[in-house]
Formats: structure tokens, sequence, C-alpha cells
């Protein structure tokens, strides 16, 4: 593969699915812009290392989802090291006054939940991918995601309610 | 009542932002850049494997063996004990095989570690021709490194290992413990040698990397 040709579609692919892997990674991140982004250009970067190989497996917007999902977890367990986690968070309990508080709160009640909690969240909620894609992703069984995954809503409910009310069509059975 | 993946769209910021591609690109480019030197300095561009001899692997050395048994003239060499496999398990009955900054509880019979650096050690079949431990091609390589890790997630006893066996040569890396330099350690072996990726988990897993390792170019 010529260089040009990889520079090409590598900005293609950039080009139409930069603004979702930072969307993605600012979920995963709890909102935190400047982590988000340094994984999107993480993430980016292996793609462009191994492009041939991701080219050749034909799913280059699953790999970067998979390679982003990693970056954030191991990013996650790196910083477990550096610091001290902090437990509740105190958040405002009263009704959100206006649609301009409702991420906030969102942001701030997935911050709450482990990362390999969140990313089942985004992973199943936001991507809307299977319980088996999921942990292909993660590389764990389904059912630990089934488990991260009613924990995690329960996590969230506990910290969102009664203010804002959670429903799914993916509650664990 | 709310959907999840309704609030979750609304969480994850605007559907459209600014950004520079381009800046990607380079970004990229410079990272590929760096890899590539990386690799010639390491002497594994364009070169083919070297036939490999020895598929067994040891524990080495005995508890109580000192520093000055193992090592002589900077390197490290013992005499393998016979029949400790690397199917055994490889909890080593001794303080392990150091040479520099790593430790590692064993190598492949009929090897001999060439040299070390603070960026890797070189281990290589006795009285095989390329002498040159800066030199990879055919050779086990144990390396410290920085950058971000690549290949196929394998999780095995709490720690997550990166595989990268594809091709002729076959790359592993770990997160470094606690304790140790932050980081990956890896290692590098020839797939001709026949080592299956499970053997080769459980070696990585064995090796200790000290404060004296330095991470490699790029």
């Amino acid at each position: 593969m010529r260089a040009t040709e990889r520079d090409t579609e590598f900005v293609d692919f950039v080009t139409a699915q930069r603004t979702a892997l930072l969307r993605m990674a600012r979920l995963l991140t709890a909102g935190d812009g400047a982590g988000a982004e340094d994984l999107v250009q993480t993430t980016l970067t292996r793609l462009y290392l191994h492009w041939t190989r991701v080219r050749r497996a034909g799913n280059p917007v699953g790999y970067a989802r998979t390679s982003l999902t990693h970056a954030f977890v191991d990013e996650q367990r790196r910083a477990y090291k550096r610091r001290e986690l902090t437990t509740d968070v105190v958040t405002d309990r009263s009704a959100p006054d206006d649609d301009r508080e409702l991420p906030a709160l969102v942001l701030a009640a997935l911050a709450q939940l482990a990362p390999r909690q969140r990313a089942v969240v985004v992973l199943r909620h936001f991507l809307d991918l299977d319980v088996a894609e999921t942990a292909r992703i993660l590389g764990c069984t389904t059912g630990t995601v089934k488990s991260q995954n009613a924990k995690a809503l329960d996590r969230l409910r506990s910290v969102l309610e009664p203010e804002i009310t959670v429903s799914t069509s993916k509650e664990p059975t | 009542m709310n959907d999840l993946n309704a609030l979750l769209e609304r969480a994850a910021g605007p559907v459209t932002t600014p950004f520079d591609a381009y800046a990607d690109l380079t970004r990229a480019q410079r990272a590929l850049s760096r890899t590539r030197r990386r690799r010639r300095a390491l002497g594994l561009a364009g070169v083919a494997t070297a036939g490999v001899v020895g598929v067994g692997l040891v524990r080495l050395p005995h508890r109580g063996d000192t520093a000055e048994d193992r090592a002589g003239h900077g390197q490290v060499s013992s005499e393998p004990p016979a029949g400790a496999t690397i199917g055994t398990p490889w909890a080593p009955e001794g303080p392990g095989l150091t040479a520099g900054p790593y430790t590692f509880p064993a190598i492949p019979q009929g090897w001999e570690v060439q040299g070390h650096r603070p960026q890797m050690v070189t281990i290589a079949p006795i009285g095989f021709a390329d002498q040159e431990p800066l030199s990879f091609p055919g050779k086990l390589v144990i390396g410290y490194d920085q950058n971000p890790p690549s290949g196929e997630r394998v999780d095995r006893d709490g720690r997550t290992f990166f595989v990268d066996a594809g091709g002729d040569t076959a790359n592993i890396a770990v997160a470094t413990r606690a304790g140790e330099p932050d980081g990956e350690v890896t290692i590098q072996y020839p797939t001709s040698t026949g080592w299956t990726v499970d053997d080769m988990i459980a070696f990585l897993d064995g090796v200790q990397v000290g404060p004296g390792a330095a991470p490699g170019l790029g």
C-alpha cells in the first residue's frame, strides 16, 4: 500500500468518524474534554500505524471503537496508580432547571461508575452494541457484560433519580 | 421517563465539531516515522528470520546462585537443569536470572544471553552466527517501552497482554507492575521457534523490570 493511499484513506476516515469517536470518548471520560481528545488522538494514531491490517479487516469503525475503549481502560488503570479515587461526588439533588443542566448531570452520574462499567454503558446504550459485541471489545464474557450493565444501571439510577428517571430497552434479564 | 440512549446522546456533546484531519495525519505520520526508526535501530527491517534451534525453556538458575555465578563480562550464562521445559510452572525457585535491569525466570534451553542494555536483553541460540546484541532477527528480546501497546488483547491472571503474532516475528506486551518503571515490558521472538503464545505470555509474565530500565527508541 502506497503512503499516499494510506494517507488519503486515513484522512477520509478521520473526516467521517472523528466527531463520533470524540463523543464516545467524552462519555467514557465522563465529560473530561482534554482526556477525550487525548483518547481520540491515541486511537487515530494506532489506527494509522496499523492501517494495512485495519483495511484488510474491513471494519475501521469497529477497530477504532475497540481501540478507543482499550485506550480508555488502560489509561484508567494507569491513572489509578497515580491518584486517589474520590468517593461520592456531591451532586445537586434538585431537578434540572433546564435542558442545559441535563448533560452535566448525566456526565456526573457516569463519573460515579467504575471504568469498565462506564464502558459497558457506552457500548451497550450509546453505541447500541449487543452483549456479544460488547464482550468481544472488552475481552470479557457475556455474563460479565450483563452483570456490569446491571450494576451500572443501578448506580446511575441511584445517582439520577428521582429527579431524572432512567429507562432502557436493554434491562438485564 | 428518559431513555438512557437519549440521555447519553445529549451528554455526548455536539454532533458537529470543527477539527483538522490533517493534524491527525501529521501526528500519525510522525508516530509511524518513530516506529520505523526504532525498527531500523533494532535491525528488524527487511531481514529474514534466521533459523533457530531449541524450543524448550528451562528454569535458571537455582536459589543460592550469586550474580557472579551467573554473569561474566557483562553477560549472563549458566548451565540449564535438564527436564524443565517451558510447560512447567514459572514460579522461579531462585532469585531469577538477571541481566541489567531485567530479571526473568528462564531462557530457552540451548540459548544464552548475548547482551543487555537499559532498553533490552538479547537472548540467542548458543553459537548463533549473529553475535551483535543490537541485532535481533532470530533472537528472543526482552524490552521496555512506553509507546501504546497494540495487538490482540489476552487477559491472563489479572494482567492484559497485547499479542501480535501474525508474522515472522511475534511481539507481546504487558503493562509493567506497580513499583516497576511505568510503561510496558515486551518480548519479541521469531515464530519459527514454534513457541506458543500461551507459553510466551507465561514467560513474559515472569519478567521483572528494574529501575534502571530505559524505554526503547520511539
